[in-house]
């Protein structure tokens, strides 16, 4: 607390130092179990900055700097990680995908951050699927895919592939598996072969 | 214009307009609750515990300035993040001064519950973290990273972003 008095003495007499108000800052923010009583009796200064602040800023962050945040300290990526960030993240991005559920549920981190990377993972594997399949012309074909299942194994699966050729690119419409069920490509996860 | 007085955590009494500090919420009921019409020398100030009066006054200013605006509007977390809207000319130079006294400013805002200086300050520390590595964010805030190897690699593992290459 001297550094605090001293942070205090220097901004009554006008002549704030702001390398000491930063060092306050770096305590306060190593300190995450200090209570909130010692944090109330203390004067707002920039060293106390509380989570809910925190987590105010980083509402208003994409999640590609919400990541970067994480990645400061275990502070910031705790309150990076909360569903009230990521809830409305993946509805926006996502917007027609269902709720969380299964691996995601079970997840280390908050659910709706694991469902975030979940879809965005699934997207980034279907893409890149669909344009090794540009150059495929109308018709259905015989495609092996190994999947990373929901359980987080890896499954393999025969499957038919539907693809249609608009004349400048081409697409699959549906696949049908031996079983006769029907998934859209975005149900994959990870494709690694044809 | 009634004016009110309030005592700042630096023991420094600071007198604001009465119409202007309502749009504070908390002054709000308690000017409501003691029932301060206006300004009385022999009234003592109202006791702020958390604001300095530094943040006070550009709180304060900030009010003066956004007396017109409409309410803002209802916190619904998915409306609020489908429109980010970009900080005023006028609110982005309000808000240039260092870091700490902007803390100072949104601490006073949240404790003074005034929602749209809050929402404005936030934004624009948000705006300044924006396309900063982990590595700049902490020497600007000057934080210590407290992670163990494992930690770091598991919230890495995480958040491992799906570039498509």
């Amino acid at each position: 607390y001297k550094l605090k008095q001293s942070v205090m003495s220097s901004r009554q007499s006008r002549g704030a130092n702001s390398r000491l108000q930063q060092a306050d800052v770096s305590n306060w923010l190593q300190s995450r179990q200090r209570p909130s009583k010692s944090r109330a009796a203390a004067a707002a200064t920039a060293d106390n900055l509380p989570p809910e602040i925190l987590l105010q800023i980083f509402r208003y962050m994409s999640p590609r700097t919400l990541v970067s945040c994480s990645l400061v300290c275990s502070q910031w990526s705790d309150i990076a990680a909360s569903e009230s960030l990521w809830r409305p993240i993946c509805h926006r991005c996502f917007p027609k995908q269902p709720e969380p559920f299964g691996i995601e549920l079970g997840a280390a981190c908050g659910v709706w951050k694991a469902t975030f990377f979940n879809r965005l993972r699934k997207h980034a594997a279907s893409r890149k699927y669909l344009s090794s399949l540009s150059n495929f012309s109308n018709g259905d074909f015989r495609v092996t895919l190994d999947f990373i299942g929901s359980s987080g194994r890896s499954l393999e699966a025969s499957l038919t592939a539907r693809v249609r050729n608009s004349g400048r690119h081409s697409s699959i419409v549906a696949f049908s598996s031996s079983a006769g069920q029907n998934c859209l490509p975005s149900d994959m996860q990870a494709v690694s072969r044809i | 214009m009634p004016g009110i007085k309030l005592l700042t955590v630096d023991n420094e009494i600071v007198e604001v307009d009465a119409d202007t500090a309502k749009q504070s919420l908390l002054l709000r009921s308690m000017l409501h609750d003691l029932g301060v019409t206006e300004i009385d020398d022999d009234e003592e100030a109202i006791s702020l515990p958390h604001v300095t009066a530094a943040a006070l006054r550009k709180a304060m200013a900030w009010c003066a300035h956004h007396k017109d605006d409409p309410p803002p509007p209802e916190d619904d977390e998915n409306a609020r993040d489908l429109q980010p809207q970009q900080l005023s000319s006028w609110d982005a130079e309000f808000l240039r001064m260092d870091q700490s006294a902007l803390f100072e400013l949104i601490q006073a805002a949240n404790y003074l519950d005034i929602r749209g200086l809050l929402d404005t300050a936030c934004k624009a520390v948000a705006d300044a973290i924006r396309g900063r590595s982990p590595e700049e964010i902490r020497k600007a805030f000057n934080i210590r990273c407290d992670f163990t190897p494992q930690e770091e690699e598991q919230v890495r593992r995480e958040t491992e972003w799906c570039e498509e290459k």
